[in-house]
């Protein structure tokens, strides 16, 4: 008996040793920009780099290499794949642009570039768009791209009620390969909502299978074409033969795993089950793939990143928020620099408007509101608050804001109770309207009036019921959507930015933006995930070498 | 026994009635708005009332449940906002990814923790019962998420033995799909050991202090046959119970499991819908589960009258 213990013992002990003895799998010192912590790096840089970090470890070519299948490992999990007027937020953007294509798409500055428009013009009197679409483009059911099917595609997204083609009236398609929209009236994000956020499906398949058959089978002009889609767990896609691009994409296929927790996302990376960590909004996360080494892919321009705020609910007339004096305090009353800094671990960026520093929308002249805690109570005072009020502080977070920004607010005599709600609350307290605080939560993009609409307008589908919509913003909102060039509307969205955080507090607080972060294994290249757009990538140019 | 099978079934339709319209009004009274969910940020308020009336949210409540009931009774599950597909096409594979989790964990548990009872109860008192008790008590103690964490980080993360997460169909890949499933059904089964040992022991016990098994030891039946035969037997009962909950608990007791481990089940299905407010989906799974419990309920009933025929005449 004793015998037979001991074998079984030292059985155990030698199976233990022989697990310990491997050691888990290290990022690379380089990686795909040749710097382990690199962040933000603009693209023509990470080329270079890039090619220089290969060429010490491929002397022979250091040129992309053909083939492999990337393991995307992503919390993103979509519900329509291939009926692309119903695939409008966020999460559906890196996996359209696995199957399909824009007319145009972002550059490094924020700019439209090319992609199935090689040109494009907008004309403010006669109110038309024009775009020249690129030739010789097939859809991957063998269809053609051309001016009829951008029409058609468009008349698709007028239907399903999009707001980017809210103006368009009519298309003309003139030849082959020009497409002209007239809008019933001049809206001066027309050319980036219509140039970006529409995604050109096959008409042949669509029509010939209909909608329902259309949403889980995309037939676009993409790098990629759909192999499977086990919904909510994968999605795998193969090589486009048919892509427009000579010699591109270089992977044989993409699968897209879809992993909700966040721990098992941050393992299954670590024990390099995937390739890329997609999307990590996990301060945590981010926190621990950072000091590990790995290769940090994170967003250049600010837009599609999302902005974080606290925002009073200013409409009800006997509320104390319905004062811009008391909403003014609330944001002098509350030290931004310290809750970014200490909550934040460097992960976050302080915004003083809705916009990123450097951004064609963001305005130099907002003032903004620094920690003066004294200015908060004098304006207290002014508005005949001077022993402060109660209200509420909505929260579904699990981080440290809510209680923080109480206290501070405590302080100058807004005494803010903290209340805890769920996502499926908070959600329903967007639209429907709430009374006292919660967190403000809004997409920063190139142009200021589209998004900004939806919360400013009486009529906007988020946060708007609960604050007011001074008649003033409504008319510079207006004028931007009518701006006749690109300078009078960056001159207005400034103006308006004023307006609106300045002068009216009616955001309330803007506090931080987070940029996504996308971790990447050393032999990932140039998949720039996230750096024109935070949720979008370039999958025809990702290409990996061995592992 | 007819008459007694014909009126649990009776009982169970109303029981799964009452269940269903409670989850429905449930559902339909928290906030959130699954067209603004499937729609995402950028929904306009034009968008977001055209879809409503495409999935028939804007009809009365009760209209709704009544064209739910009746889709249940021809077939017609309805259609789920959040993953936009039919129903009646995500549920198979779901039910089938946590039945390959939890049979083998059910099987495991109940072999290894009624023989582990059975073993403290015969030596009670003795070293092996104080190990056996004190490691139930651990296990029963133990919350499986930490358990989740602590798997993955050795087997996984440390030896590099196994996955950290998800799922292979056995019929695809039986290797790996074996491979993915280790932790998961281990981590399900260790607290049930514990459970079922902790039953098996007492029960046992409650039974070796009676006089039918002294008579036995009189009569000279030897040690094992008047245990596993005897006793054994008369503390089924209260095993069979314990073991009826769990069956119940098949489908609707490893949301956590799946979660952590990334296992496309029903449990991890239910999450998702209860999170996006997919009302259909939440309505069609608690069903299935409320069926499920239902059904191992009454297999239970059945099989009480088969232990103690004393159960049938009453």
């Amino acid at each position: 008996m004793k015998k037979r213990f001991l074998v079984l013992v030292l059985a155990a002990a030698m199976a233990l040793s022989a697990c310990g003895g491997e050691q888990p799998q290290k990022p690379a010192e380089g990686n795909q920009e040749g710097n382990p912590k690199e962040e933000q790096q603009p693209p023509a840089e990470t080329e270079d780099q890039g090619q220089a970090d290969t060429d010490e470890k491929e002397p022979a070519s250091g040129e992309p290499v053909y083939g492999g299948v990337l393991k995307v490992g992503s919390y993103l999990s979509p519900s329509v794949l291939g009926y692309t007027p119903e695939c409008g937020s966020n999460t559906n953007i890196q996996y359209l642009r696995l199957n399909f294509n824009s007319l145009c798409n972002y550059d490094e500055t924020g700019a439209l570039c090319e992609d199935l428009a090689t040109e494009w013009s907008s004309d403010y009197e006669s109110k038309t768009l024009t775009f020249k679409l690129r030739e010789g483009v097939t859809f991957s059911d063998g269809t053609p791209f051309n001016a009829e099917a951008v029409k058609w595609n468009i008349e698709q997204y007028v239907e399903a009620k999009r707001s980017e083609t809210a103006e368009v009236e009519s298309i003309e398609t003139p030849d082959e390969s020009t497409v002209v929209i007239h809008l019933s009236s001049w809206n001066s994000s027309a050319l980036n909502s219509i140039g970006y956020m529409v995604y050109y499906m096959s008409p042949t398949a669509v029509q010939e299978n209909g909608v329902e058959w259309a949403r889980e089978n995309p037939v676009g002009t993409g790098p990629f074409v759909l192999k499977e889609w086990e919904k909510g767990v994968c999605i795998s896609y193969e090589k486009n033969e048919n892509y427009f691009e000579e010699g591109r994409p270089y992977l044989d296929g993409i699968d897209m795993q879809i992993i909700e927790d966040s721990t098992t996302l941050l393992n299954a990376f670590k024990n390099r089950e995937i390739d890329i960590l997609a999307h990590c909004d996990y301060t945590r996360v981010n926190m621990e793939l950072d000091s590990m080494g790995f290769t940090k892919l994170s967003n250049l321009t600010g837009i599609g990143c999302e902005g974080t705020g606290l925002i009073c609910s200013s409409a009800a007339e006997n509320s104390p928020w319905a004062d811009a004096k008391v909403r003014q305090a609330m944001c002098y009353a509350v030290d931004v620099d310290t809750l970014v800094e200490g909550i934040g671990f460097g992960y976050q960026q302080k915004i003083n408007q809705w916009a990123v520093e450097g951004a064609s929308t963001w305005s130099p002249n907002v003032k903004g509101y620094a920690y003066d805690p004294e200015k908060a109570k004098a304006l207290l005072a002014e508005a005949g608050y001077g022993d402060g009020f109660d209200t509420v502080l909505y929260t579904e977070r699990s981080d440290g804001y809510a209680v923080s920004i109480s206290e501070y607010l405590d302080a100058v005599g807004i005494r803010a109770a903290v209340e805890q709600i769920d996502d499926n609350k908070l959600s329903d307290m967007m639209v429907n309207g709430w009374d006292g605080l919660m967190f403000h939560y809004f997409t920063i993009t190139p142009d200021l009036s589209l998004y900004m609409s939806r919360h400013l307008l009486a009529d906007g589908a988020y946060y708007a019921p609960a604050i007011l919509h001074p008649q003033d913003c409504l008319d510079i909102l207006e004028q931007i959507k009518t701006a006749k060039d690109e300078e009078t509307k960056q001159q207005l969205s400034w103006s308006l930015q004023e307006k609106v955080y300045d002068e009216y507090a009616l955001f309330g607080l803007p506090l931080y933006t987070e940029p996504l972060a996308t971790f990447v294994y050393e032999n990932v290249h140039d998949c720039q995930w996230g750096f024109y757009h935070a949720s979008a990538w370039e999958p025809a140019d990702t290409w990996m070498d061995a592992k | 026994m007819g008459r007694y099978i014909v009126k649990r079934v009776a009982q169970s339709v109303i029981v799964l009635l009452i269940v269903t319209l409670l989850i429905f009004l449930v559902m339909h009274s928290i906030p959130g708005n699954p067209i603004r969910l499937y729609l995402g940020d950028g929904a306009t308020t034009e968008q977001i009332e055209y879809y409503t009336e495409v999935f028939g949210f804007d009809q009365p409540v009760l209209v709704q449940y009544v064209k739910w009931l009746r889709g249940i009774v021809t077939g017609e599950w309805g259609r789920s906002i959040c993953f936009a597909t039919d129903i009646t096409t995500l549920l198979p594979d779901r039910i089938v990814a946590t039945l390959s989790v939890t049979i083998p964990s059910l099987v495991i548990s109940v072999i290894l923790g009624v023989l582990l009872g059975i073993i403290a109860a015969v030596k009670r008192n003795g070293w092996i019962d104080s190990l056996v008790s004190g490691c139930a008590n651990i296990g029963m103690a133990t919350p499986a998420f930490w358990l989740a964490i602590l798997f993955v980080y050795i087997l996984a993360l440390k030896c590099k033995l196994l996955p950290v997460q998800g799922y292979t169909p056995l019929t695809e890949d039986f290797t790996l799909g074996v491979r993915k499933l280790v932790m998961p059904v281990l981590v399900l089964s260790l607290g049930s050991i514990a459970y079922y040992a902790r039953q098996t022991r007492s029960a046992m016990l409650e039974v070796i202090n009676q006089d039918f098994i002294r008579t036995a030891r009189s009569k000279g039946l030897k040690e094992r046959t008047i245990m596993l035969v005897h006793a054994l037997h008369n503390a089924l009962i209260p095993l069979v119970t314990v073991l009826g909950m769990s069956i119940g608990n098949l489908l609707g007791g490893t949301v956590l499991v799946e979660q952590v481990f990334c296992i496309p089940g029903i449990g991890s299905l239910l999450l998702t819908a209860i999170l996006n407010v997919d009302y259909i989906l939440v309505q069609d799974i608690i069903l299935i589960m409320s069926l499920f419990a239902l059904g191992s309920n009454l297999i239970v009933d059945i099989l009480y009258g088969y232990i103690d025929p004393r159960i049938r005449v009453k």
